[in-house]
């Protein structure tokens, strides 16, 4: 196909963006150092200066890392549910994965002041005690889903379950909102609007790994997410079994999901727009173009998306949810503007 | 490859919670065999694309038996069943960027890698199908944006790229126009007659099934599937039968059906001069007003007679010339005055 040489070229260019974007996340922050100290400190040279080597290599990379990945979990898990579902507007959120976690996390951080104990003043709630019950909520919910997928024919009716799961569990939290202390209402409220820089050096490699790890199984997917554009039952008349395909591909995105918002809160956004963008880029449907494109594009604005939040130039930084929705509607408005000649189903 | 497709003691419906399930179609018993183009006829809700979809395997039947060759149906994988049968859906994609190429490719993915890689041969199919089916130029462009006939040949060619002996589709021909609609009909009845492929599609369109089909599988609600060679099966009555409906009459003549009611506005006869496409013409707007035509060599003595000659019509009442008219329009003009509400001719 001549269309071939193009796509590459976008690949090229949005791979050295990427590349262009991880390091400036290196080298920007709210500490002003020289980029030959920042290079110095990243491949560690004797002469690097030692804040240099902290701020460097402790607290920008793992945000750097941590950035990439999730723009990458969310963005080709986004993907996969906007072919599985085909409904432009699927996107993480929409399995109530994110409101499984925002659960969990309210459960720990909210529960002790409804009996009356202030939890967070207590310090008994760590980092890694948020994670594991982000993960708990998020996975809680993805099990349930997976329970009902199981005995319901129609994978719409799947989605709608799966908001409304999100909507019975976000009420759950405000409840728990309700009649919890302001302290750790702060503490809740804050993790509510995401971060790139809780995660450690540790976790963000595992972050890492689970976005390899996602990429490497959902290119296994592409000839089935293909047949499933024309619909369920053109996928069977072509040898699929498009139940089996929507339940595994369920799984692994809610997965990719959990682990991606366990570790930095729901970010909204980045998951619906990214597909979008990559599709108005690459102007196809071919799951095999939109996959790697999607994740160069959803690695791209994370670390963009990352970037803005630090205000260049500021002492202060804006929470990385506000940014991604300020950045991520208004591309999922221009692209639809754009494609008004053609006709939505 | 010749193959027959069997159906027996098939009853189709939809389990829907109840145990039981709706029954739409019992006890039905058929043959399709390759090089047929047979046609699902009968009005809407008779159960004609739950029958396609059952034998297509998208359904299961409530109870009976599908035959490919001597392999039941349910126990066929769905990797053999893709090289046996494709389909033509109704069915409405809602991808945006989807080409008319890309919709097609999807018919060799039974036959490509794990991954979807198209070989040499398999581009040379797709593009020799395409060019042959006159979609060669649609390659690049956005299924969304194709016409309904452009878009229905693309998805025939996606089911003939899967090189399947069996090919089942669903109201091929509705929402087509008339000239689109004997394009496809003529595709289908080459892909049977020259490719001799199994060619099963329903319709509920009465002309397109009498003119195309060489069986015919009449349906209707609570009768038995009955098959047969449309002409015998007009003339024997079963086609006015299962598409009857109260106050329409079938017209064995013209295979079609025509409101009763028109016989209350009988204005009288008109005799014409047989022969002709004026005369043709000229006898179906007369039928629309209300009268009834009787054809005729030469003038009768009574009565309005109307002959075309010479690039004229030529009017006469009981046999005395009453002037000529260019078009039909003025013909009628001219009757409906004389009429002017009481009975012309007899």
């Amino acid at each position: 196909m001549h269309s071939t040489f193009r796509n590459n070229l976008w690949f090229l260019l949005l791979g050295l963006l990427g590349l262009l974007l991880f390091v400036a996340n290196l080298g920007i922050g709210s500490v002003m150092l020289p980029w030959t100290e920042v290079l110095k400190a990243l491949f560690h040279t004797t002469h690097a200066d030692t804040t240099a080597l902290v701020i460097v290599n402790q607290y920008r990379m793992p945000q750097a890392i941590t950035a990439l990945a999730t723009g990458i979990l969310l963005s080709m898990s986004g993907l996969v549910l906007q072919t599985l579902f085909r409904n432009p507007l699927a996107g993480p959120s929409v399995l109530g994965i994110s409101s499984g976690a925002s659960l969990g996390v309210a459960v720990v951080l909210l529960s002790g002041s409804v009996a009356g104990v202030d939890l967070s003043s207590l310090a008994v709630v760590g980092n890694l005690t948020v994670v594991l019950a982000a993960l708990a909520g998020a996975l809680l919910v993805l099990g349930i889903i997976l329970f009902v997928s199981a005995r319901v024919a129609n994978v719409i009716t799947v989605l709608i379950i799966g908001i409304m799961l999100g909507y019975a569990v976000s009420a759950v939290v405000s409840v728990l909102q309700f009649f919890s202390g302001s302290e750790d209402l702060h503490a809740y409220v804050l993790w509510g609007l995401g971060s790139f820089s809780k995660a450690t050096v540790q976790q963000s490699f595992l972050l890492l790994f689970t976005a390899f790890a996602g990429v490497a199984i959902l290119f296994f997917y592409v000839k089935p997410l293909n047949a499933l554009l024309l619909g369920e039952d053109y996928a069977r008349s072509i040898g699929f079994r498009p139940m089996r395909i929507q339940r595994v591909l369920i799984f692994v995105t809610g997965i990719l999901v959990a682990v991606g918002t366990a570790f930095t809160g729901p970010i909204a956004f980045l998951g619906l727009a990214v597909p979008h963008l990559a599709r108005g880029l690459f102007k196809t449907s071919q799951q095999g173009v939109l996959l790697p494109a999607t994740i160069l594009t959803g690695a791209s604005l994370a670390l963009f998306c990352n970037l803005l939040a630090k205000l260049p130039g500021y002492d202060i930084s804006l929470p990385i949810n506000a940014v991604t929705s300020l950045v991520g509607a208004p591309v999922i408005i221009w692209v639809i503007m754009k494609s008004r000649h053609v006709k939505w189903g | 490859m010749e193959m027959t497709l069997k159906i027996e003691n098939l009853t189709t419906g939809y389990r829907s919670g109840k145990k039981s399930g709706v029954v739409l179609q019992q006890k039905i018993n058929a043959i399709l065999k390759t090089g047929q183009l047979v046609c699902v006829l009968g009005p809407n809700g008779a159960g004609k694309s739950t029958l396609l979809k059952t034998i297509a395997g998208f359904h299961a039947p409530l109870s009976g038996e599908i035959y490919f060759g001597d392999h039941p149906l349910n126990t066929l994988s769905l990797k053999k069943l893709s090289r046996l049968a494709s389909v033509v859906l109704t069915e409405r994609f809602s991808d945006l960027y989807l080409t008319a190429f890309d919709v097609v490719r999807m018919g060799r993915f039974p036959y490509v890698s794990f991954f979807g890689r198209m070989k040499k041969e398999d581009m040379v199919l797709i593009n020799q199908t395409m060019d042959k089916l006159g979609v060669g130029s649609l390659k690049e462009k956005l299924f969304y944006n194709l016409s309904d006939g452009e878009r229905q040949k693309v998805l025939i060619a996606r089911a003939l790229v899967q090189d399947t002996p069996f090919l089942f589709l669903d109201e091929p021909v509705a929402f087509i126009d008339s000239p689109g609609r004997i394009e496809i009909m003529e595709i289908l009845s080459e892909l049977a007659h020259r490719l001799g492929k199994a060619v099963l599609m329903t319709t509920h369109d009465m002309e397109t099934g009498l003119r195309y089909a060489d069986i015919l599988w009449l349906m209707q609600r609570g009768k038995p599937l009955l098959a047969g060679i449309p002409e015998d099966m007009v003339l024997q009555g079963n086609v006015g039968e299962y598409f009857q409906r109260s106050g329409l009459h079938f017209d064995v003549g013209k295979g079609r059906f025509r409101a009763e009611s028109k016989s209350l506005r009988n204005l009288g006869i008109v005799f014409v001069k047989n022969g002709g496409h004026e005369s043709a013409w000229l006898t179906n707007a007369m039928e629309r007003k209300g009268f009834t035509v009787v054809q005729e060599e030469s003038t009768p003595e009574q009565g309005i007679f109307v002959e075309y000659k010479n690039g004229s019509f030529r009017l006469y009442q009981n046999a005395k010339p009453m002037g000529e008219v260019q078009r039909i329009a003025a013909v009628l003009e001219k009757i409906e005055a004389w009429g002017n509400g009481t009975q012309v001719g007899k």
